[in-house]
């Protein structure tokens, strides 16, 4: 069952006059699956050959003192340390997701500029204390 | 939903014909295709890696086995933590991509909304796995994520569904096993289905 034609996403008239518009069997993208596919796989097998992934350290051992957190949690870890964690653990994580969730109505409301503008600032701010995070934990 | 109902989704996953400007390379980048390959390999390593993973106590000693007694234990989970870390980054460029393109406006607002809940249960899936190799740099984000819940009115509960009664020196719990293997991955999967149903039946066919 296709779609209704009143159903379809409007085209924009230069895509349309590209030519980008023009039907190809699915071989096409097939093709290029496979592609990607291999080149990725590659990638992941180069990581997991030549980087080690070590254990923790053994719960019997001797107790030492870690405050670690995963990289994906490092912003949130960072400002842990440094706010109460009402702000740090809640408010701000679930302010920044409800902006994100609500990206579409911000492009409405203030344009699509202001709404990337938005969406950098956000990513800029929390891969930045990702960044930050992981250099102090290592050195 | 019967015959006509699974032509229509496989129909719509994997159609005909597809518009030669979708199979650009810059249309995409492949993020979310290399996405679900990621999520592909951590099924199929997870699958693997539970069948020698103990949770609770016994965590780090059967993750300790897989490592240094199984054969090709070590790759299996080293290819399970990279393919997890390669998943997060990739989804979140995906993000990026899609706001660059602008592919959030409407017809596609429930797929953004969709790709945003993927992109932090993802994250979520990340710091569970985190949780579960069971020694105490896992046991110290526990205790971490534990102090985050309680600080809610009613939090200790939801804490106790969530991580279990994990030691500060071991973070994996059944609970946390449970909600890492079935429910959260099982809500991605469902959900990533979903998203792509959704982007096809936009008309959006893109490459990878």
């Amino acid at each position: 069952m296709d779609l209704i034609e009143s159903e379809r996403p409007q085209v924009p008239v230069e895509v349309e006059q590209s030519g980008s518009q023009e039907k190809l069997p699915l071989i096409e993208l097939q093709v290029r699956e496979y592609i990607g596919t291999f080149l990725w796989l590659g990638l992941l097998f180069a990581l997991t050959a030549g980087l080690k992934v070590p254990l923790d350290s053994s719960p019997k051992a001797a107790a030492i003192s870690i405050s670690k957190a995963p990289w994906v949690f490092g912003a949130i870890q960072w400002l842990l340390q440094r706010w109460p964690a009402w702000l740090s653990g809640w408010v701000l994580p679930l302010l920044s997701m409800s902006v994100l969730l609500t990206l579409p109505w911000w492009g409405r409301k203030v344009g699509k500029t202001w709404a990337w503008i938005i969406f950098l600032i956000l990513s800029l701010v929390w891969v930045g204390l990702t960044f930050v995070y992981w250099s102090e934990s290592i050195n | 939903m019967g015959k006509q109902g699974n032509y229509s989704f496989t129909g719509h996953i994997r159609p005909r014909q597809i518009r030669a400007g979708a199979l650009r390379l810059r249309a995409t980048f492949c993020l979310g295709g290399f996405s679900f390959l990621a999520f592909i390999v951590l099924t199929i390593t997870g699958v693997l890696l539970l069948f020698y993973y103990q949770p609770g106590d016994r965590a780090f000693a059967s993750l300790s086995e897989i490592n240094s007694v199984l054969p090709y234990g070590g790759f299996l989970r080293s290819l399970h933590f990279w393919a997890g870390q390669l998943m997060v980054i990739s989804v979140f460029l995906h993000m990026v991509r899609v706001v660059w393109s602008r592919a959030y406006r409407p017809l596609r607002e429930l797929n953004w909304i969709t790709g945003v809940v993927l992109f932090g249960l993802t994250v979520i899936l990340d710091y569970s796995g985190y949780l579960l190799r069971g020694g105490q740099e896992s046991g110290a984000a526990a205790t971490v994520g534990q102090a985050l819940f309680t600080s809610l009115p009613g939090g200790k509960a939801l804490a106790t569904v969530f991580f279990g009664q994990p030691s500060p020196l071991n973070g994996s719990t059944l609970n946390m096993f449970v909600w890492h293997v079935f429910i959260l991955a099982g809500a991605v999967g469902f959900l990533q289905m979903f998203h792509f149903w959704r982007i096809r039946r936009g008309g959006g066919v893109r490459p990878l």
